[in-house]
């Protein structure tokens, strides 16, 4: 893995469950070893630098508070080990807790506190030595929804104030794509893609990251390339293509097959016959309220469409379904790495 | 009009067979069965220790005759006991001797925990070596150790004089005899103290100390701030073990010194016995040891009550 994050930058690495994001924070941080390769903090290598001298703090999934002590001595821990006079570690205790809004908490032992109050604790221990580098392992995932969705914007607001370099790992795409400056997204210890959000959403490098990223996700419809005849068979339905498609395809596909990505929001739903719509069977809808969810059966496939809420459509309804071909995403079925 | 109707009425789920005495019985034997099932051990209990306790309690109210033979009610072993020099001065030696073993089983079993604690098949094997001591019944510990303390021909004072230094008489002179049964009894329970502490160890969060270790602090730090607070209740607890258990020795003092030299170290339980055994006085033994327990039992509680004010101030 090749990743170099820029000075003050909010960097959030993506990825499933297994995919060695919270090994690769943790080598940053010096709590793991890394078997090969090098880390720098600006110009500096760390690899072989014990935790305390890469300057970096951490909040860990756990918060990883220390239960025998109060709110104020976990804050000002780290400032007690640097021997910081008493009355400058309580000013900057009070200006954290100022910040992230815990100073009615100071005297409370962890044990009394909330998850969401945990968490700020935890932040405010890891910010109050100014580090270089700030690292965040999941730190919203012990939360319940709405409070992760507060303290997304709180991190996000906080980390403008203070401009220090973060990284911050997750597996909710929605917690990276709302705060990060740019995503790294990984899968089977591998860096897929390194990208701003909008770019990792409209031009995923690979069908994995398509299917990854989005929610409903990507319809992913396996093709075949008919060269001769110019068409895309789609086993339900075949897709005429233009000269243009035509060219590139055949420049940059290593074979004959290949995945369709569409994103349900660019699925067209139409109630009454189009001639160029691909026939389809409603299978189920979903109403979200400001919106609908229509899962619909074309053969074999099952295609996930993005509606209006008050779209009348019932069970095995045939329908119509037309899509704009600047909205498809095309992948190589082999390398599965992004065509079109 | 609707008070016939009521008293008629039946419950539509209630089987019609089962009237309001069935139900109610029914009831009452579930509500019964934990009690039913806890009965066996609350009587092997009541045997084993409260039947003793009390019928202890009721001989330290009697008067024996001098062939041990109860000669009536008398209130007076208690005032015996609390005026008589020989038994402060073995509470004494037994409170000296339990702050002193117990406080270096401590440390010691600490700084071993502390040492072994990292997981490698070393350390495992070290475990179980450390543990050893622990399995040797107290009394054939008592037996090795006279041997090889003897002053005449002792392995002690061979490797004492092999190595150049001047042989000791470990059993003959007051402190040394004191300080020869604290050796026994550090050999054979530091392990305990060793496993509680390793058990406790092993179970603290981790998470803490990575924390520590990215906020900067030294192995010490970690130790003093981190380990030692967290690891404070598993403390206790093997403090209040050892603690009852080293003011009730009897087998080192027993088989190593019979109380001696003079009455060096004639702890509570050796002086008690030899009161029961060779003057027949079971009721002021009895009355004695009523003591020892009454002080056993403060001092435990005090122990566990600081352990249960540390864990309600602290702790996730």
């Amino acid at each position: 893995m090749n990743l170099t994050i820029k000075d003050g930058e909010f960097l959030v690495l993506l990825g499933p469950s297994g995919c060695g994001k919270s090994t690769a924070l943790r080598m940053l941080a010096g709590l793991e070893d890394p078997s090969s390769g090098e880390i720098y903090i600006g110009h500096q290598p760390v690899t072989d630098m014990d935790p305390k001298e890469r300057d970096i703090s951490m909040v860990f999934q756990s918060y990883a508070l220390y239960p025998h002590m109060s709110v104020y001595e976990n804050i000002t821990y780290p400032l007690k080990i640097r021997k910081t006079p008493k009355a400058e570690r309580k000013k900057k205790a009070d200006e954290i807790a100022d910040i992230l809004e815990i100073g009615d908490l100071l005297n409370r032992k962890p044990r009394a506190l909330s998850g969401g109050q945990r968490q700020r604790v935890a932040l405010g221990r890891s910010l109050i030595r100014q580090p270089n580098v700030f690292l965040m392992d999941e730190p919203l995932s012990n939360l319940d929804a709405k409070l992760r969705v507060h303290m997304r914007g709180e991190i996000k607001r906080l980390h403008s104030e203070l401009g220090i370099t973060s990284l911050y790992v997750t597996h909710d795409q929605t917690e990276a794509m709302t705060m990060a400056d740019r995503i790294a997204i990984m899968e089977g210890g591998h860096l897929q893609q390194l990208a701003q959000p909008n770019e990792i959403y409209h031009k995923p490098a690979n069908k994995y990251i398509g299917g990854f990223i989005g929610s409903p996700a990507m319809n992913m419809v396996s093709g075949y390339w008919k060269t001769k005849e110019g068409k895309i068979d789609l086993d339900a339905f075949v897709w005429d293509i233009d000269r243009e498609w035509q060219e590139i395809l055949e420049k940059q596909l290593s074979g004959e097959n290949m995945y369709l990505g569409i994103r349900p929001e660019d699925v067209e739903v139409s109630a009454s016959p189009i001639s160029e719509g691909i026939e389809a069977e409603v299978y189920v809808v979903e109403p979200l309220g400001k919106e609908m969810i229509a899962i619909m059966k074309v053969g074999d496939h099952t295609i996930t469409a993005i509606v209006e809420p008050d779209m009348p459509l019932d069970m095995n309804q045939k329908v119509w379904l037309t899509f704009n071909s600047n909205k498809v995403h095309v992948f190589d079925g082999s390398t599965e790495k992004k065509v079109v | 009009m609707s008070t016939q109707r009521e008293v008629g009425k039946t419950d539509p789920n209630q089987h019609p067979r089962m009237t309001k005495k069935t139900k109610k019985s029914i009831f009452k034997h579930k509500h019964m069965l934990p009690y039913w099932l806890i009965l066996p051990t609350l009587l092997l209990i009541g045997l084993l220790t409260i039947v003793p306790l009390g019928y202890s309690i009721y001989v330290s109210f009697q008067d024996f005759d001098t062939f041990g033979n109860p000669a009536g009610f008398t209130g007076s072993n208690y005032a015996d006991v609390l005026t008589s020099g020989t038994y402060w001065n073995s509470m004494g030696i037994t409170f000296a001797y339990t702050f002193g073993v117990v406080a270096i089983e401590m440390f010691l079993g600490l700084v071993l925990a502390l040492l072994v604690s990292k997981d490698s098949k070393v350390m495992g094997y070290l475990r179980w070596v450390l543990i050893i001591p622990m399995m040797v019944s107290p009394l054939v510990v008592g037996i090795i150790f006279r041997l090889m303390l003897n002053a005449d021909m002792g392995i002690a004072n061979y490797m004492l004089s092999a190595i150049g230094l001047p042989e000791i008489n470990f059993l003959g002179t007051s402190l040394n005899a004191f300080l020869s049964i604290m050796l026994v009894d550090i050999w054979q329970w530091t392990p305990m103290c060793f496993l509680i502490i390793l058990a406790g160890l092993q179970s603290l969060p981790q998470d803490p100390y990575e924390a520590a270790r990215l906020d900067g602090a030294s192995k010490l730090q970690v130790l003093r701030d981190i380990t030692l607070p967290l690891l404070k209740p598993i403390i206790v607890v093997a403090l209040v073990i050892r603690t009852m258990d080293a003011l009730r020795m009897f087998d080192q003092v027993f088989v190593l010194t019979q109380g001696g030299p003079g009455r060096a170290t004639e702890v509570i339980s050796f002086l008690m016995y030899r009161v029961a055994m060779r003057f027949s006085d079971f009721g002021y033994a009895a009355a004695g040891l009523f003591i020892l327990l009454v002080f056993t039992i403060l001092l435990s509680y005090i122990m566990v009550r600081t352990l249960n004010r540390n864990q309600k101030e602290g702790g996730v």
